[in-house]
C-alpha cells in the first residue's frame, strides 16, 4: 500500500504532506480520536476503507447526542436524532465544478507556509514523525501535524494561533490500518427514531448559478476564490450570495444578504479556531441603497475576517 | 498619554487585559489620537518582527513552534535567545516587559487585542465607538465578552445575530468537508454543539 518511491527517511515535508493526503483517501483504518475546538472535547471513532474504488467512511460521535456521518463515494448521510441542532442545516450543499479545487490540496500551500520536519514522536502507540507547517504572515493560523511513520496518517495535530495557543486538537487514541474493515464497521447505528439526511455532492443546475454580484477587494496572499454560490438560508429562505477562499490549507466563507428584517449588529463569536465575523455593509449595492449584512467564516484569525469583511463591495454585472 | 493608559495599552496588546481595561482603552482611543498612533507605531513594529517572508525569519519561528512544545510553555529561548512568555496566562506585564519582548522577536498581542482596537480602520474610527459586539469564546487568552454601553442601551445581546453567525459557521463547516472530499473536516460538523 502507499508504495512510494521516497522512502519515508527521505521525504520532505512536502512528500509528507503529499503521502498524509494520499493516506486518508487511500488507507483502510478504523480509530478513535478526540478533537479539542475552543472549549469542547468530542471523540469519535473513525471508520475508512476503500471498496472497488470508492471511498467508505464512517464517522461516529461517541459523546453525547448520538450522530453519524456515512459516506460511500459522493454520497454522503448525516444520522441523527429528532431535535438535534445539526438538523436545522440545510440538507444538500450544491458543490459545482469548483469542489475539486480543495482536492488539489497543498499545492501552492509552500507560497503561504513554510513546511519544517522535527524530528519522532509517540502518538497513539504509533512513531511519529512531527511537522511543522508555519505561516508566512499573520494572516493565518499555523498547524503542528504529527504523521504516522509507516503510513503518513495524521495522528495528531493542533491548529495555533501566532502567540502558539492551541485553539484546535485533534489526535487519535487508537488507530488500526491496513486492517480488515468489514460490513458492520461501516453500517450505521440506526437507533429508534433516527433521521438520515442526505448531503449530495451534486452540481446545482446551470441556470441557477448566476454569478454573485459580490467581490472581496481584500483578501490575504494566496487566498483565491475556489466556489462560489447563492443560496437560501435555512431559516428564513432568503437568498445568501456565499463565496469561498482557500490558501490550500486555510478556507474562509463570506455570506452576503440582504439586511435581516428584525436587524443586525456588527459581531464577533470565536469557537475554536473557527471566527463569525459580521459587518453591515451600509448601502453596498449600487443599485439600491439597501443595506446588507456581511459574515466571514473561517479558521483565520479575528483581525483577518474584519479586514475581509469591511473589504466586500458589490460589483455591477 | 498617562503612564497608566500606557500600561493599560500594554496590558491590551498582551491580551492581558480585563473587560474594563478594555473597555476603557477603547474609550480612550477614540478621542486620543495620540494613543492611537502608538498602537500604529506597535503594530508596525510587529509586523516588522514578523519579518513576513525571508527564510530566516521563518526558520526562528517554526524552531520557536517546536521549542514550545519541548520546552511547556513557561518560558522559552527565541531568536536572541530572550526568555520571553506565551502571554497565555502570564502575569501581567507591564511597559518594559513590552518592550523587551519586541527585541526578543516576541509575537505580542493575540486575537484579543485585534478585536478590540485593530478593529478600527481609519473610517470604522470615524464612526462610534460602539459598533462592535465582541463574543469570544473559550480561547482562555483571548476571552472577552464586550459589549460599550451604548450598544447595551441600543439592544439585548443579540441572540438572533449569534444564532446567524453558528448557522454560518456550521454551514462553512459542512462547505470545507463536503469540498474536501474527505470525512475528517466532517469532524467538525459532528463536533458542532448542539447548545448554540
Amino acid at each position: 500500500m502507499l508504495a512510494d518511491a521516497v522512502s519515508a527517511d527521505e521525504r520532505t515535508p512536502e512528500q509528507w504532506l503529499d503521502t498524509m493526503n494520499r493516506a486518508f483517501l487511500e488507507a483502510s483504518y478504523d480509530g478513535i480520536f478526540s478533537y479539542f475546538s475552543g472549549d469542547d472535547l468530542s471523540t469519535m471513532r473513525v471508520v475508512h476503507t476503500v471498496t472497488n474504488g470508492v471511498q467508505r467512511e464512517r464517522l461516529v460521535h461517541l459523546n453525547g447526542a448520538p450522530r453519524e456521518i456515512v459516506r460511500t463515494g459522493d454520497e454522503v448521510e448525516c444520522i441523527l436524532r429528532p431535535g438535534d441542532e445539526i438538523l436545522a442545516l440545510e440538507s444538500s450543499i450544491p458543490a459545482g465544478p469548483f469542489a475539486r479545487a480543495f482536492s488539489r490540496a497543498f499545492e501552492g500551500v509552500s507560497d503561504n507556509y513554510t513546511l519544517s520536519l522535527h524530528g519522532t514522536d509517540r502518538v497513539a502507540n504509533r512513531e511519529a514523525i512531527r511537522l511543522a507547517v508555519v505561516p508566512r504572515d499573520a494572516q493565518r493560523y499555523g498547524f503542528r501535524l504529527w504523521l504516522d511513520q509507516a503510513t503518513g496518517l495524521l495522528l495528531r495535530s493542533e491548529l495555533v494561533d501566532m502567540k502558539g495557543t492551541k485553539l484546535e486538537i485533534f489526535q487519535f487514541a487508537t488507530l488500526k490500518v491496513g486492517g480488515p474493515i468489514t460490513e458492520q464497521d461501516l453500517a450505521p447505528e440506526s437507533g429508534a427514531g433516527a433521521l438520515t439526511t442526505h448531503l449530495a455532492l451534486e452540481a446545482s443546475p446551470p441556470q441557477e448559478r448566476r454569478k454573485v454580484s459580490w467581490h472581496a477587494e481584500w483578501v490575504p496572499d494566496g487566498f483565491t476564490m475556489a466556489s462560489w454560490d447563492i443560496r437560501r438560508t435555512p431559516s428564513s429562505l432568503k437568498a445568501v450570495d456565499t463565496l469561498m477562499y482557500s490558501d490550500g490549507l486555510a478556507a474562509f466563507s463570506v455570506f452576503i444578504e440582504d439586511m435581516p428584517e428584525a436587524g443586525a449588529k456588527a459581531l464577533v463569536s470565536r469557537s475554536g479556531a473557527t471566527v463569525a465575523v459580521s459587518e453591515v455593509l451600509i448601502g453596498g449595492s449600487q443599485q439600491d441603497a439597501v443595506h446588507h449584512l456581511v459574515t466571514v467564516v473561517g479558521e483565520i484569525p479575528t483581525a483577518t475576517a474584519q479586514r475581509i469583511a469591511q473589504s466586500i463591495r458589490y460589483v455591477a454585472q | 498619554m498617562s503612564e497608566q493608559l500606557k500600561e493599560s495599552l500594554s496590558a491590551v496588546m498582551d491580551g492581558e487585559a480585563d473587560e474594563f481595561e478594555i473597555r476603557r482603552v477603547l474609550n480612550e482611543a477614540a478621542g486620543d489620537p495620540e494613543l492611537r498612533g502608538v498602537w500604529e507605531r506597535y503594530h508596525l513594529v510587529r509586523s516588522v518582527m514578523r519579518g513576513e517572508g525571508g527564510t530566516k525569519g521563518a526558520d526562528r519561528l517554526s524552531t520557536r513552534f517546536w521549542t514550545q512544545i519541548d520546552s511547556g510553555d513557561e518560558t522559552r529561548a527565541v531568536g536572541n535567545s530572550e526568555p520571553i512568555d506565551t502571554g497565555a496566562r502570564a502575569p501581567r506585564s507591564n511597559w518594559m516587559t513590552w518592550g523587551q519582548r519586541v527585541a526578543g522577536l516576541a509575537v505580542a498581542a493575540g486575537v484579543a487585542a485585534a478585536v478590540v482596537i485593530g478593529y478600527r480602520t481609519d473610517e470604522a474610527a470615524k464612526a462610534p465607538a460602539a459598533q462592535v459586539a465582541v463574543v469570544e469564546q473559550a480561547v482562555p487568552s483571548d476571552s472577552i465578552a464586550l459589549f460599550d454601553d451604548e450598544m447595551r442601551r441600543q439592544s439585548v445581546p443579540a441572540a438572533l445575530d449569534l444564532q446567524r453567525a453558528h448557522a454560518y459557521m456550521l454551514h462553512h463547516a459542512h462547505h470545507v468537508a463536503l469540498n474536501n472530499r474527505s470525512v475528517v473536516p466532517f469532524v467538525k460538523v459532528a463536533a458542532f454543539e448542539s447548545t448554540k
